[in-house]
């Protein structure tokens, strides 16, 4: 499973290049990091279903020694490691445009996580039951979309949970973002074992 | 173990195409061309032995191991070919080696860059530089760097040039001077099986017309033509298919002697190509039978 994993990497190749150019131009842009982190990872994501749909990715794998277990979990690990690299990349830069790190940085590193297991969460299993069909290319672009409004939903969620008088009094915002990240983790999870469960099912064309 | 790949009352049906109740054995250190027309089930029944479709019901077994409990065994000893490529057409050569290579325990890069170079295949170009014919050979490299034990390809000459066809049949002919090794391979283009196969499987909407040894086949499969007086209810039963004209009948037998005797010199016999059995058993028995 590994070698999928590391496969998921390096199909981008040069493309890494590109990816680190947005990032940088997001963060020019003093985006916040939730945004950037969740955009990033979920455009790598959605390439690396775009170039095994283009290279008949689902055959190939499949023909070969692995199950279709490890196929899927793969892609769902792939999509935490691409989310830390962007989240270490975006930690690393911080400080060379801003000069530091601000302390509230930590909400929107955990934010960009939650929202992308949200979004994968979401998305995937439609992957795997739409696969090798052709609307498979839009579905990919709604991905993107949707995590773009995810982040400015996530953003002004956050807002109005701050500014009721209830919220801010029962949960800290430590408490507020780790029951997010286990609820999301949770999702997570559980679309994981769905995603099995509907490509165990499918017919590879 | 005899059989490299087992097939038991193995049912599937997707729309309007079933494959009803089909057993085959493919014969292990053997080469099993798979004919029929399009839509007859090669690829349908071919995924199925890869495990990329499951049946409804029947077993599958393939190396003596069922994909339930050894999936990733058997598919460490399958080198695939099909028809269409699996390759990522952002990458070069290389970069393509580098992901598949780690996944086979017995990859073999030396082999691979025999291959590579036997063939003209450049390591540091683009794949989407690549014609469909370099594109089944790349598969074609993958296939055989890992020492796997069958072979299972998809039509796989079905987009090369002539040469290169005959140089492919002349490598399969080469693989195959190891005893261990089996070969499955559909095709459309039968004289590439003539000089090749063992034992030729016939299919047609999703059943087996026939799995039978060549050299059986050339003995026993005629065309037959002659005068439409001589067919009757009890003549008619040594033909599996007829094709009546004004000036006489063609028909398909496979009891060339049987035929023979029976007609002698009434009737014009001809060895039948595998070209002519696919032709006419459209719509044909699957078996003459002669009381």
């Amino acid at each position: 499973m590994l070698q999928l994993i590391k496969k998921d990497i390096a199909i981008h190749k040069f493309q890494w290049l590109l990816y680190l150019a947005m990032l940088l131009f997001f963060m020019l842009l003093d985006k916040d990091a939730i945004f950037i982190i969740a955009l990033m990872s979920a455009i790598i994501t959605m390439n690396a279903f775009f170039a095994d749909e283009q290279a008949n990715g689902h055959k190939l794998w499949n023909a070969m020694p692995f199950t279709r277990s490890e196929i899927v979990s793969a892609r769902y690990s792939s999509l935490l490691v691409v989310t830390v690299i962007s989240m270490s990349t975006v930690m690393m830069i911080e400080p060379i445009l801003n000069g530091g790190w601000d302390v509230l940085i930590w909400k929107e590193l955990v934010g960009g996580v939650v929202l992308i297991m949200l979004s994968g969460a979401l998305c995937f299993p439609i992957f795997y039951w739409l696969s090798q069909r052709s609307v498979i290319f839009v579905l990919l672009i709604l991905y993107i979309l949707l995590v773009i409004a995810g982040a400015y939903s996530f953003y002004y969620l956050y807002l109005y949970l701050s500014d009721t008088l209830i919220i801010p009094q029962a949960l800290s915002d430590g408490k507020l973002f780790g029951f997010g990240f286990v609820i999301a983790l949770c999702l997570y999870m559980l679309s994981w074992r769905l995603s099995i469960k509907i490509y165990k099912n499918r017919g590879i064309l | 173990m005899e059989h490299a790949i087992e097939l038991r009352n193995v049912h599937k049906s997707f729309g309007s195409f079933s494959i009803t109740d089909l057993s085959l054995k493919v014969k292990k250190g053997f080469v099993t061309g798979f004919i029929g027309g399009n839509g007859a089930g090669k690829s349908t029944l071919i995924k199925m032995m890869m495990n990329l479709l499951q049946p409804d019901s029947g077993e599958i077994r393939v190396l003596g191991m069922n994909y339930k409990e050894n999936e990733k065994k058997i598919k460490e000893r399958i080198g695939f070919v099909f028809n269409d490529a699996t390759l990522y057409k952002e990458l070069d050569l290389s970069d393509m080696k580098k992901l598949i290579a780690p996944c086979y325990r017995q990859w073999d890069d030396r082999l691979f860059h025999q291959y590579c170079d036997r063939f003209e295949l450049p390591l540091r170009n683009k794949i989407k530089s690549f014609s469909d014919g370099m594109k089944m050979k790349v598969s074609l490299a993958f296939a055989l760097s890992h020492h796997a034990d069958l072979l299972i390809m998809d039509e796989p000459t079905a987009n090369l040039d002539p040469i290169f066809r005959r140089e492919f049949m002349q490598l399969l002919h080469e693989v195959m001077l190891n005893e261990e090794k089996t070969i499955l391979l559909s095709t459309h283009i039968m004289s590439d099986l003539s000089s090749l196969a063992d034992y030729i499987t016939f299919m047609q909407k999703g059943q087996i017309v026939f799995s039978k040894e060549l050299h059986e086949i050339e003995e026993k499969y005629a065309i037959v033509r002659g005068k439409v007086e001589l067919l009757d209810g009890d003549t008619e039963q040594y033909f599996l298919s007829i094709t009546r004209t004004d000036s006489g009948f063609e028909a398909l037998t496979s009891d060339y002697k049987a035929v023979q005797a029976l007609f002698g010199n009434e009737v014009i016999i001809e060895k039948a190509s595998l070209e002519e059995i696919m032709y006419y058993s459209r719509g044909g028995k699957a078996d003459a039978s002669i009381n």
